[in-house]
């Protein structure tokens, strides 16, 4: 199945890398949702979904997938990855992964830049990693072993994180810059993390944007957190918060037309209200485009 | 920093996140804005609670069997003594039957390792492959020649629940929001649990014979040897009609995917 990806530019007036597809405003595929999203056939342009709950032999999860993608363009996300795990990759996982993309066909497959286990025990989280040379050539020598076996790139995620490490040589945005030059794969930016982790760890999300290589950037994320004051969870539970909303519209400024879709995770709403929060990206999209245009 | 160092580095977190509920702070954890201890400690809640959310999303029935006092019990017993080496959470839970086995207080009171064996099943049934059913039809046109070697496949979704106890009674009322009846022995020889053309889990009771007949059929036995089993039960005359009732059912209640 194509879909007939077409590039940023030919969809907005943002400038965009030409090669970068453009999908529009999407939601993530919840199981939730899924009698809504055959029920309502809601303005969403396409929806992102957990890999992991539909790498199952059959059931459910993948009667609904079928009939879903049939009507909506899908993108792959997963959480299992480990890429910056020091076990060896896990090539049972990455079958199963590669599998799924040739019956689904995605756009696009993304994971995190993390860490989820070691010695075989699996935290079943997203760890966050040193910032230093070290990690960066280990993460890029799994990154390019991994595209080699999907025959793909891979997008890349940024973390919510809640530590920082004494081994860090470096702040992440040029960590994870690195690795995307490197190793040539993706970003998918998630811009209610970087306004999580610069509320723990101090510093500025303008300056994260500025070091963030623009051509790499395939795909936003937006979502909620909690905030308790001295610090911020990610909890994806909550609607997109007004500080998460400015800090994408700057990421539009600066990145031009990018892929954004939002994360909900908990306190599912009815879906039609995420629709509406869906449409409150796309009038920040259009400010953006509009003052970068003017600019 | 080497790539030794690196596995180091992700050891030490996770043996701090997992022991002692994130309180000793590995020593590669810098003080920042938010301090080293508030960070860390946040990662080991999300350890334990992410790993019990998996237990209470597969064993809701379970949690409500057991109560909260006895429940936090298990999750902590569980969490702590089978760390997961599971790609999905999904299968977290998959030895939570035989450690509810062998380890008290729960051991005294098998029905409940029985329990979360059979949300396990329906959980297993779920998202089973898919695949084709068979229809009566085609297979009593079959020559009757064939018969004796006849083999059937079940549905990648059927699962037989063997029961000592009254495990699916109690699970069966608690669902239902009902007081559940008190442990006691089974009445039958267990269930079998399936999941339909609509994606809907199914389940039914199972007595003795029909029990020891799916199960002849699963282990690879012809129709042959079907009918011979049924010998134990019943006269030599009865044995052929029971035995195609019970694949006529089966096929009835789409449990068979085709034979050979």
């Amino acid at each position: 199945m194509q879909y007939g990806l077409i590039t940023a530019s030919q969809h907005s007036g943002a400038r965009a890398p030409e090669s970068r597809p453009w999908l529009g405003f999407g939601l993530g595929l919840r199981t939730e949702y899924f009698e809504s999203v055959l029920a309502d056939a809601p303005a969403v342009d396409w929806f992102e979904i957990t890999s992991e709950n539909f790498m199952v032999a059959g059931g459910k999860p993948r009667h609904y997938l079928e009939r879903i993608r049939a009507r909506y363009p899908l993108v792959m996300h997963g959480v299992s990855l480990s890429i910056g795990g020091t076990d060896p990759l896990d090539f049972d996982y990455l079958r199963g992964l590669r599998q799924l993309a040739h019956d689904i066909e995605p756009a696009w497959i993304s994971d995190h830049l993390c860490w989820t286990g070691v010695d075989g025990i699996n935290s079943h989280d997203l760890l966050p990693l040193a910032y230093n040379e070290a990690a960066i050539t280990h993460v890029v020598r799994r990154v390019q072993a991994v595209q080699e076996f999907l025959g793909r790139e891979i997008l890349l995620e940024n973390l919510s994180s809640y530590v920082e490490f004494k081994q860090s040589e470096m702040p992440e945005w040029e960590f994870i810059a690195q690795i995307a030059r490197r190793s040539g794969c993706r970003i998918l930016l998630d811009v209610n993390n970087i306004q999580v982790s610069a509320r723990n760890h101090g510093f500025d999300p303008q300056e994260y944007l500025r070091g963030i290589p623009g051509d790499r950037v395939w795909q936003i994320h937006l979502a909620g957190h909690s905030d308790y004051g001295d610090y911020c969870i990610d909890t994806h539970d909550h609607e997109v918060p007004a500080d998460v909303w400015s800090l994408y519209e700057s990421s539009i400024r600066r990145f031009g037309a990018v892929s954004t879709m939002i994360e909900r995770d908990d306190h599912f709403p009815p879906f039609l209200e995420l629709v509406d929060e869906l449409s409150l990206a796309r009038l920040a999209f259009a400010r953006a485009s509009s003052t970068a245009m003017a600019a | 920093m080497s790539s030794e160092s690196l596995s180091m580095l992700q050891r030490e977190f996770l043996s701090g996140i997992r022991g002692a509920g994130g309180r000793e702070l590995p020593g590669t954890i810098a003080q920042g804005r938010i301090s080293g201890q508030t960070g860390f400690g946040i990662y080991a809640h999300a350890y334990s609670a992410r790993l019990r959310e998996a237990l209470e999303n597969d064993h809701p029935v379970l949690g409500s069997y057991l109560g909260d006092e006895l429940w936090s019990k298990l999750c902590e017993g569980y969490i702590s003594n089978y760390p997961s080496k599971v790609r999905s959470l999904r299968d977290f839970g998959a030895s939570l039957p035989g450690y509810l086995e062998q380890t008290e207080p729960f051991a005294a009171h098998p029905v409940i390792a029985e329990l979360a064996g059979f949300e396990l099943r329906l959980l297993d049934s779920f998202d089973a492959a898919d695949d084709a059913r068979a229809e009566w039809e085609e297979l009593i046109g079959l020559a009757p020649e064939v018969w004796p070697d006849l083999r059937v496949e079940f549905h990648p979704s059927f699962r037989l629940h063997p029961v000592a106890w009254n495990s699916v009674e109690i699970w069966r009322a608690l669902k239902q929001g009902a007081e559940p009846p008190a442990a006691g022995a089974a009445t039958g020889a267990g269930w079998a649990l399936w999941r339909d053309e609509a994606c809907v889990t199914r389940f039914r009771s199972l007595d003795g014979r029909e029990y020891a007949a799916i199960t002849s059929l699963q282990r690879g036995g012809s129709f042959g040897d079907l009918c011979q089993l049924l010998l134990a039960w019943l006269p030599g005359d009865e044995v052929p009609a029971v035995a195609l009732g019970y694949l006529r059912s089966w096929c009835a209640e789409r449990w068979l995917s085709r034979w050979r």
